[in-house]
């Protein structure tokens, strides 16, 4: 029992992690109806970002910032160059638009940086017990900072104009726009969060496996794409549930299995999802799932 | 000379495989992403059932000594009923995006397998030793080996070519390209989505197995670094730019991309020794021609004209509701001829 709480300590971390990511890809297709296959980038840009802040400032704090930063640029500039100019055609057009997106940004980033792993120099902290759990202070302040976003997002989303202005976006564009809510400057300031948040997850994922290359975002975009269904593709709070749910699965499995395996795990959760509950964990009934 | 024999092999080899995704893109109109898996399945097959039993450190399954002939059918073989499930679990409920979700999951769970469950295909270090296969038996010569290898590929691609033009305006034919359109409509009419679309997969699947069976016979050796899931994205390109279902046209796609970009980046300099600069500059140019031609010209440089009744091609650019490129009977003054730019057609 013990043995297991520990376990899901590990997962909770993980799914902090997760939780920043699928919460930025289910904005995204919250405004644009598209499955960015191209997140992940923005995670490997964010991650890279990072790298070279630490470099240049040797400072954490400013480093994760400028990850946050330049993600934010790059999402915004992956909707006004790429997403906005697909609007109006079939979702499974720009989906595939996004998948060479992402095979130039991984390449542009090997011709950058290179190949080659690289990892951040940044102390880790000694373990603490925190109730059940063995947590180390960077897996504590990645929690913290997930949940952090988490509370900023709904008070964003809840209580702020944009928040209803996003919401009526994310229903129905069309609508919003005949009833005065400037919808396009929505959804760029939503890419823009979202890619905030994406830019920032890509530095907080790097950080915790240790190392990271140009495929580092791509890897996890199946991992981000389980948690995203999970939650319903487009529903935030889900989304958090989504990512509770996978990240606790894939340590879990990982710990009573080959963890290399824990691929294989977010799949089969992913495709049992998708069999009985492709609108989301927490959307009842079976239907036929079409975008 | 030789470059250009081996560049021409592959080129056929690819078009085999750019045809198996025609069918289950071009015709049944489903986005997969799993395709590079049958191809990478094929080669692996190829090999472990020719080549003997493995010798330590290297494992592997099976580790036959078949004839090369007899393991290309077994590999064929026994990839169908892997895509058989594959399909049978995606295509019963799941469409589009979340289509695409799923297969992307089935090709990365294969690799990550294949890369850490080393007695399968010896793992990330991957498995050697197909020389030359049928060389033997038929008496040919280490020298003239690439051209046989040539003039095999070229035969096999010509029955594929045969057969799939035939099949492309059979009844069908003509179903599958129904329910791509309007599933709904087609299903109205009787036609059976769900068994059409698995026949498809099944049938675009055994096509890359295929491929990858000849690729084997060429390649000689593969490792997972030979087969990352983003590889489809060169058949996606070939597929886009030859028009999407049409035979014909997607075999010229495949010539045009493949050719045209070995030969446009063969020259490239290794800027900043920079060993990996000129194959990202290629995956640049790939994933570039993808966004472009989906934007510009989805229906591609040949489009596909089957299964529109005659009279409906003479209403040239009149509503836009109906998919396929149709509209374009000559391809490249399409946008002259309807006055005006080309109406972005809806594919999906």
């Amino acid at each position: 029992m013990h043995q297991f709480l520990l376990y899901v300590g590990f997962g909770i971390v993980t799914a902090a992690v997760l939780s920043l990511s699928a919460v930025a890809l289910t904005l995204e297709f919250a405004v644009s109806r598209v499955a960015n296959l191209a997140h992940g980038e923005l995670l490997t840009i964010g991650a890279y970002a990072a790298y070279e802040f630490l470099q240049w400032t040797n400072s954490v704090a400013l480093a994760a910032l400028g990850a946050a930063l330049v993600g934010g640029i790059a999402g915004i500039a992956m909707n006004l160059g790429l997403i906005e100019r697909f609007a109006g055609r079939p979702p499974i057009i720009t989906l595939i638009a996004t998948l060479g997106l992402s095979l130039m940004l991984q390449n542009i980033l090997i011709i950058i940086f290179g190949a080659a792993n690289l990892g951040y120099s940044i102390n880790q902290g000694s373990p603490h017990h925190i109730g059940p759990f063995l947590l180390t202070d960077a897996e504590i302040l990645v929690t913290l900072s997930a949940l952090a976003v988490a509370s900023a997002l709904y008070l964003l989303l809840q209580r702020t104009k944009f928040g209803k202005a996003l919401r009526a976006v994310s229903d129905n564009r069309e609508l919003a726009r005949v009833s005065g809510i400037p919808a396009q400057h929505v959804v760029t300031a939503t890419w823009g969060i979202a890619g905030v948040i994406a830019g920032f997850a890509g530095f907080v994922l790097a950080e915790t496996i240790g190392t990271f290359d140009p495929s580092l975002g791509f890897s996890y975009l199946l991992i981000t794409l389980a948690a995203a269904v999970a939650g319903g593709l487009g529903r935030p709070y889900g989304t958090l549930v989504g990512a509770l749910l996978v990240g606790l699965v894939l340590e879990l499995a990982g710990a009573y299995s080959n963890s290399s395996y824990q691929l294989a795990f977010a799949l089969g959760v992913l495709v049992l999802l998708l069999l009985f509950r492709p609108n989301g964990l927490l959307v009842s009934g079976r239907t036929v799932t079409r975008s | 000379m030789s470059y250009w024999i081996s560049i021409l092999t592959e080129a056929c080899i690819f078009s085999i495989m750019a045809l198996g995704l025609n069918v289950i893109w071009g015709w049944a109109g489903d986005f997969d992403l799993a395709l590079y898996g049958y191809v990478a399945l094929g080669v692996y097959l190829t090999i472990v059932m020719t080549t003997g039993p493995a010798l330590s450190p290297t494992q592997y399954i099976l580790g036959w000594h078949l004839p090369y002939v007899l393991a290309v059918l077994l590999a064929v073989v026994i990839v169908l009923p892997i895509a058989a499930i594959v399909g049978a679990v995606a295509l019963r409920n799941l469409r589009e995006i979340y289509f695409a979700i799923t297969t992307l999951g089935v090709i990365s769970v294969l690799y990550v397998i294949v890369q850490i469950y080393t007695p399968l295909f010896n793992g990330f270090n991957g498995i050697a030793g197909l020389v030359t296969p049928m060389a033997g038996p038929l008496h040919i010569s280490y020298s003239n080996y690439a051209y046989f290898l040539l003039a095999l590929c070229a035969v096999v691609l010509l029955i594929v070519v045969v057969v799939l033009q035939r099949l492309s305006s059979s009844p069908y034919g003509r179903a599958i390209r129904s329910i791509r359109d309007n599933e709904q409509a087609a299903a109205a009419f009787g036609r059976s989505v769900f068994r059409s679309k698995l026949t498809a997969y099944v049938l675009g699947a055994g096509l890359a197995a295929l491929g990858g069976t000849l690729f084997a016979a060429y390649l000689g050796a593969f490792n997972p670094s030979a087969w990352a899931p983003q590889e489809i994205l060169t058949l996606y390109a070939a597929v886009l730019v030859g028009g999407r279902g049409n035979v014909r046209g997607v075999v010229a796609g495949t010539f045009i991309v493949y050719i045209g970009f070995i030969e446009l980046t063969r020259y490239l300099p290794n800027v900043g020794g920079n060993a990996e600069f000129g194959p990202s500059v290629r995956q640049i140019l790939i994933g570039g021609l993808i966004v472009v031609m989906l934007k510009f010209r989805p229906q591609g440089i040949f489009p596909d004209r089957h299964g529109v009744p005659r009279s409906a091609r003479r209403t040239q650019g009149t509503s836009g509701a109906t998919g396929g490129g149709w509209r374009d009977r000559l391809p490249l003054l399409a946008g002259r001829a309807s006055g005006g730019r080309p109406e972005q057609d809806v594919i999906s």
